[in-house]
């Protein structure tokens, strides 16, 4: 019965093998060759070998990884603080504009700086902080200020901090969209009940749109907890991890034990300690943030 | 809301906006100029508009503008190909252990890449294909279609059964009713995944650099990395290349606004 079935699905499975194939070979083997190589001894030349888990324990006396955990602790912290209140903020600045016409145009306008492609955006900031020819400083000599002069990404106190603050004023455009579509869905009555109530837009805020907005603050701290734990593309061009230990993340360390030294099996470690915290992570906030609106 | 109220909220927005759009302004500006008025005057509007900075760095970046758009757009099409037609099997066919193989599908959108990146390079490198385009073009395949095989399937679903039903009557086969008919009504859709796809490609950065390492096989993202480290001596020549370097996206996105807002919230809701 269940193997006719399957012969006359044939076509089906046939039109979904490359879609299968690729997923195969190219996510699941990798995620599984991972898992298991994190348990091995791996490396340029000769075949890996089972280490139990050797290279878990030898990632707690790593001072790179000591430095990268405290580094990456307040990157992500600074990380969710950008993602969630300026374009909350901004969002709820265009939702308060009365015409239609109005917000979709401001909408469209603060989306415009992700035309400049993301490389591009880092290499400006870089520039920006570039201690002879940059911005900050050519315009802090311009004000006569140039006690304020700094190496900002060579001096190790400053680094983290000029990191950190890149993109400012940090209006992240998916997060805003995010924001600005679930504004867009409040139903119109509960708004006008509001309004016909006297409610002030501070209270508005507090009560009725925060609450609403549940669901599209989850989605934004799960997508920064992501970003924020694995792209260390950044790090790597402003930085390079530097000066000393002063902006390692765990990921970049990763990226060099495979690249610099070729210990793929402490790289597949951390590897999926990284995916282990941001699946703990994204289960945990989901558990935390239920809405009424989930079904 | 009262007008004054009002009129500082737009004020508010302006001034951020500006502050956003900062980097960009500075990139054009500076583009125009030499290193010499650089440093002299940073923030004035050059006195001979260098162009000729735009025509040096064109020749410099060509290339890797030419192989991001290829390796982008190559991945789009194979993504958009893939989504529609997985999407079609699940939303219309019926076949044992149909959602079982949905999950395994859609279930990976929760891997990070991070797991990934370095047995996914290991194993890229033993097939033999780091320096060429396929060790891009296929995990980019791969992963690309996630989304969009589940906003598919989404919408094919809303699709009223009578109209495959009727094309099958007049004689359709399966691929004509494919063809003619999912792919036109699933314009919309099929634009959004793509434009999303391309920015991401277009964007990506990490991992170009771990596979490519051949300098006329680089992307944009790479090149302009290699470019503004390694030969950093002439700003306005560099700044020129990377106006050059946006253009693609320029193009693409303000010409798919509306499906890239679209894609944006809607596929992350739904993922």
């Amino acid at each position: 019965m269940i193997l006719k079935k399957i012969v006359r699905a044939n076509g089906s499975y046939l039109l979904l093998a490359p879609s299968f194939v690729l997923v195969g070979v190219f996510l699941y083997y990798p995620a599984f060759s991972g898992i298991y190589h994190a348990f091995t001894r791996w490396q340029a030349v000769g075949a890996s070998t089972w280490v139990g888990i050797d290279n878990f324990v030898a990632m707690f006396s790593d001072p790179f990884l000591r430095h990268g955990l405290s580094n990456q602790l307040v990157l992500s912290f600074a990380d969710f603080a950008k993602a969630l209140i300026p374009p909350f903020l901004v969002a709820e600045m265009i939702y308060m504009l009365s015409r239609e016409r109005e917000r979709y145009w401001m909408r469209t306008l603060f989306v415009i700086p992700m035309v400049a492609p993301m490389m591009v955006i880092v290499l400006m900031w870089y520039f920006i902080y570039d201690p002879n020819m940059g911005l900050l400083n050519q315009t802090l000599a311009g004000l006569s200020l140039d006690q304020w002069r700094l190496a900002w990404l060579g001096d190790p106190d400053v680094a983290m901090g000029s990191i950190i603050s890149m993109g400012f004023p940090w209006i992240s455009a998916l997060a805003f969209l995010i924001f600005l579509a679930g504004l867009n869905n409040i139903p119109p009555d509960i708004i006008d009940a509001a309004r016909i109530d006297g409610t002030s837009v501070l209270k508005r805020i507090l009560h009725i749109d925060i609450p609403m907005l549940v669901p599209q603050f989850r989605l934004v701290i799960i997508l920064t907890l992501i970003g924020s734990i694995q792209d260390f593309g950044r790090i790597l061009v402003m930085t390079g991890g530097g000066p000393g230990y002063a902006t390692y993340v765990p990921a970049l360390w990763m990226y060099e034990q495979t690249f610099m030294l070729s210990h793929f099996g402490y790289a597949c470690a951390i590897g999926v300690t990284l995916f282990a915290v941001i699946l703990t992570g994204s289960l945990l906030v989901l558990r935390l943030m239920k809405s009424d609106l989930d079904h | 809301m009262k007008t004054k109220q009002l009129l500082l909220v737009r004020l508010g927005l302006y001034f951020l906006l500006v502050l956003s759009l900062l980097p960009v302004i500075m990139m054009v500006l500076l583009s125009l100029k030499n290193n010499v008025e650089i440093i002299t005057d940073f923030w004035a509007w050059p006195e001979t508009i260098r162009w000729d900075n735009y025509a040096a760095a064109f020749s410099s970046v060509k290339g890797s503008i030419f192989n991001s758009l290829f390796v982008a757009l190559v991945s789009c099409a194979g993504i958009v190909f893939l989504s529609s037609l997985s999407g079609f099997v699940f939303a219309r066919h019926s076949f044992p252990g149909k959602e079982l193989l949905f999950a395994l599908l859609i279930g990976l959108i929760m891997i990070p890449q991070i797991l990934l990146l370095v047995p996914l390079f290991i194993e890229v490198k033993r097939m033999g294909i780091t320096n060429t385009y396929w060790a891009l073009i296929f995990p980019y395949l791969a992963g690309g279609q996630l989304v969009g095989i589940l906003l598919c399937r989404g919408f094919f679903s809303t699709i009223p059964k009578e109209l495959f039903e009727s094309a099958r009557i007049d004689g359709a086969s399966e691929f004509q009713v494919y063809s003619r008919i999912v792919l036109p009504i699933s314009m919309p859709i099929l634009t959004t995944v793509a434009i999303i796809n391309f920015h991401g490609i277009y964007n990506d950065f990490v991992w170009p650099l771990m596979v490519l390492q051949r300098q006329e096989l680089k992307t944009f993202a790479v090149a302009i990395f290699d470019l503004s480290t390694v030969y950093r001596s002439e700003y306005g020549l560099t700044f020129a290349a990377y106006a050059i370097g946006s253009l693609p996206l320029v193009i693409v996105l303000l010409a798919g606004m509306k499906y890239f807002v679209r894609g944006i919230t809607e596929g992350g809701l739904k993922a």
